[in-house]
């Protein structure tokens, strides 16, 4: 089957992001990683959260559900155990993911649900113009913490590692063609995929430019994941280094592998057009 | 001989009090009485005053009464709290070695030693309320057989042996009565019934989401709505559907929309704090035009409320809950059977005008049983609102005469399109251009017009013409209708669906002569709704809000105390 064209991805609409947001690249290497995997728009669905990032759904033509804000995991969660054999991939940013929508990531990360999430992570809530994310460095000063933020950040990539999800990668939204791999062996990996982007905000962040990411950022080639201990110390480098790439991977079943009801047909595949509830009836007595 | 028998059982909480209640009234059916099981009980695990009450007869029965024909008392504390409910002459049955009864006139102290006869006859202390139970059914001189076939059913899941304890508990009980007791028997006639079920509103709707096709439950236990939930869960592999225990009720309706969205029926339930947390959930399936059906199971509220306690204070907030403006369905079923049918009807519309539908129940439905006829087993369902073949471009939101569009079925061939949580326009992208909004929304609540074919009259109880006709909805229905058969000249028109504002109930109103509300609330939010859709104003008002249903005797005499005046 020939590969559809990254463009064919597109829609009417052409990206409402400032000039040199790193949601350029999210978005070129998703649309290339779709067609690498000689998907089509009828054979993908895209669950996107609200913020610049979920906004990538007016300029995708696949199927898909612009959810709630913070809803993206549980949206993509309902999609994937109504049909499990579909690919769905939830995309949302550090404000929906790992903020909002926390309480949602831990029950994805526990159950290993199959299913892929891409975070655009730039440590700022910026479509709302700038006030602090779960992310954001301990100390920053933004239009919410004049005093410095007082939380320490949140560290989802160790959570997830730490519950032996399916996948866990983390990828740079400037280096197009490492992420574009990236997610194409997160969508393979059965069980469930964190893929963490990096990303610079040119309007709201002016300390972590693309300059900034460049002199910390490297590059993990092996594509088979670190021991979690390993992986684990690699994260601790920040922010001095930044480690991109597979960190981790485990075997672990995904949730719907558990469910007798869905050994041999998806949900969506089993007619209902006549159902007998006898026995039920009968217990009733 | 009497025509109905009502029967207390009071004990702490953990002492097992609803599972014997449940047997006894099993039995009950079996034979071929008609009846009516009310529990109340602390939101406790250990302790606390628990009480399982059957009322029954050889007429159809409806609802729970005040007036005790029987007590069983399992401790003292059941004794203190309710013998003012006993009638003359009441029977009292309690263990003389757990505590002493004090005298009491025109009652009939029965002691009963059930502990001692459970650890020595059956070799189980904790069997002792099967002992209790022999003995209730041989003072009612009926057949103990059906009460020994259920006690097989319930407890032989749990091996041979626990069944035959609990049997043989039973067995002694009423041979005690036969043999020591025997001048108390006082004999019921046997009525002649077909086989019945005895079921609670949350097993009818349980039962009936299972036969509509639901292929995705999700839920977080919340009172009165988690038996629902492990029903389900107990029946989720055998009938090839998930039943998911998800994070939060957060979860639980967006989980829903993502199934939905991809083409199965869904369905969660919960209670009105589950609710507050799905509101946001519930807008958008409502403006992203998805099918939903969610169980409001009302206690009363706000915040953590009376957990299993009973009210009907949320039915604003089912008509209202989340912001601005779109089409949706509250249906109120009033007893097991009518959730049975509202149910299936919930899957219907919903699915067909892809729009969220609750089912508004309350504790007192969720958990009462009532006896009545087997639910049908054959189910056939019809899909509807899919688009067929799809070529060229598809619009997920396209305007049409009824103001449904067609949808996709996750992966079918050119149906690829965004369901969309924003204002959009018929492709399904976003807009925020006014033009898009006037269609979309005008599109959207043009449903509340065209779904009217699929609505039905209001059901009308008693004489169509009466003095006083009696309104409310829900649950409300079974006590009215025990009310009735003391008041004559008295109707009663029962809401089971309560928005879209019923037409029909315009006519009724209209025509009758003295309009008396009845709800479980107290700012009286159904009466309200009335004027505010049809401009009458009911006369009289009768509203509770203690936690407690109403009882037919208090409606009775309600009722007569505004004629007198």
């Amino acid at each position: 089957m020939a590969k559809t064209a990254p463009k064919s991805f597109n829609t009417k609409l052409f990206p409402t992001w400032c000039p040199g947001c790193g949601n350029f690249g999210v978005w070129a290497a998703l649309k290339n990683a779709l067609s690498e995997q000689e998907l089509t728009p009828d054979k993908v669905m895209l669950v996107y959260d609200i913020g610049c990032s979920g906004n990538m759904a007016d300029f995708l033509s696949p199927y898909g559900i612009h959810a709630l804000h913070g809803r993206a995991i549980p949206t993509a969660v309902g999609v994937h155990l109504a049909h499990h054999k579909f690919p769905v991939l939830a995309v949302g940013g550090d404000g929906g993911i790992y903020g909002e929508g926390a309480e949602h990531l831990i029950k994805a990360v526990r159950a290993n649900f199959d299913i892929t999430v891409l975070v655009h992570n730039n440590g700022l809530y910026s479509l709302t113009t700038g006030q602090s994310s779960p992310t954001t460095e301990k100390g920053k000063k933004t239009k919410t913490t004049p005093l410095g933020v007082i939380d320490l950040s949140f560290e989802p990539l160790k959570t997830a590692i730490m519950h032996q999800v399916g996948y866990v990668a983390r990828g740079y939204a400037l280096d197009i063609p490492q992420l574009t791999n990236l997610i194409i062996e997160g969508m393979k990996h059965p069980g469930f995929a964190l893929i963490d982007v990096l990303e610079p905000c040119l309007t709201f962040d002016e300390e972590k430019t693309p300059l900034w990411f460049k002199e910390r950022i490297y590059q993990l080639r092996d594509m088979k994941g670190l021991k979690a201990d390993e992986a684990l110390e690699k994260l601790d480098e920040g922010p001095k280094k930044l480690v991109t790439g597979v960190l981790y991977r485990s075997r672990r079943p995904a949730y719907h592998t558990h469910l007798p009801q869905l050994k041999e047909k998806t949900l969506l595949d089993q007619s209902i057009d006549k159902i007998d509830i006898g026995d039920i009836v009968k217990s009733f007595r | 001989m009497t025509d109905s028998i009502n029967i207390k059982i009071g004990g702490k909480a953990g002492e097992g009090i609803k599972t014997t209640g449940l047997i006894l009234a099993k039995a009950l059916s079996r034979l071929g009485f008609s009846l009516f099981a009310y529990d109340e009980y602390p939101s406790l695990i250990k302790g606390g005053h628990n009480t399982y009450q059957i009322y029954f007869g050889g007429e159809e029965v409806s609802s729970q009464h005040q007036k005790l024909d029987f007590l069983i008392a399992f401790d003292e504390q059941t004794l203190t709290l309710h013998q003012e409910e006993l009638k003359s002459g009441a029977k009292v049955l309690f263990d003389p070695e757990s505590f002493e009864a004090p005298k009491m006139e025109e009652v009939e102290l029965l002691p009963i030693p059930w502990k001692k006869i459970a650890l020595e006859n059956a070799g189980s202390a904790q069997a002792f309320n099967m002992v209790a139970l022999g003995a209730v059914v041989a003072l009612l001189g009926l057949s103990a057989n059906s009460l020994y076939e259920v006690i097989t059913d319930v407890f032989g899941s749990k091996g041979e042996k626990v069944g035959q304890t609990n049997r043989k508990a039973a067995e002694d009980g009423a041979s005690l009565v036969r043999e020591n007791l025997n001048n108390f028997i006082q004999a019921v006639d046997l009525p002649l019934k077909a086989s019945q079920i005895v079921v609670s509103g949350n097993e009818a709707i349980g039962a009936a989401s299972i036969a509509s096709g639901m292929k995705y439950f999700a839920a977080y236990p919340m009172t009165p709505v988690s038996s629902l939930f492990h029903f389900l869960a107990d029946n989720a592999a055998s009938y090839n559907f998930v039943s998911h225990h998800v994070e939060s009720e957060v979860a639980a309706i967006n989980t829903l929309i993502g199934a939905s969205v991809a083409g199965v029926r869904a369905m969660t339930a919960t209670s009105g704090g589950g609710f507050s947390l799905m509101v946001e959930g519930l807008g958008m399936t409502g403006v992203a035009e998805i099918p939903a059906v969610v169980v409001l199971g009302m206690r009363p509220g706000p915040a953590t409320g009376m957990p299993t306690w009973t009210g009907q204070g949320d039915l604003r907030f089912a008509l209202h809950a989340s912001q601005d403006e779109f089409p949706r369905v509250v249906l109120a079923p009033g007893n097991p059977w009518e959730a049975f049918e509202l149910t299936k009807k919930a899957f219907l519309l919903a699915e067909k005008y892809q729009l969220p539908v609750t089912i508004l129940t309350d504790k007192y439905l969720c958990d009462s049983c009532k006896s009545g006829p087997f639910f049908p087993s054959d189910h056939q369902n019809k899909r509807f609102g899919f688009a067929s073949e799809l070529n060229g471009s598809f619009q997920r939101y396209a305007l049409t005469s009824s103001g449904v569009s067609p949808r996709p079925v996750l992966g079918q061939k050119g149906g690829a399109s965004l369901t969309n949580s924003y204002e959009h326009d018929e492709t399904g992208l976003g807009s925020e251009e006014s033009l898009d909004r006037e269609k979309q929304m005008g599109k959207r609540l043009k449903k509340l017009v065209s779904l009217q074919e699929d609505l039905w009259e209001l059901p009308l109880f008693g004489p169509p013409e009466a003095v006083t006709t009696l309104v409310g909805f829900g649950s409300t229905l079974g006590p009215v209708l025990e009310a009735l058969k003391e008041l004559p000249d008295t109707n009663y028109l029962h809401f089971n669906y309560l928005w879209p504002f019923p037409v029909s109930a315009q006519k009724h109103l209209e025509k009758a002569k003295s309009l008396v509300c009845l709800e479980g609330n107290a700012q009286g939010q159904l009466e309200g709704l009335i004027r505010e859709q049809t401009g009458i104003k009911t006369d009289y008002a009768l509203r509770k809000y203690n936690g407690r249903p109403f009882y037919p005797e208090e409606i009775v005499e309600s009722v007569k105390n505004l004629k007198s005046k």
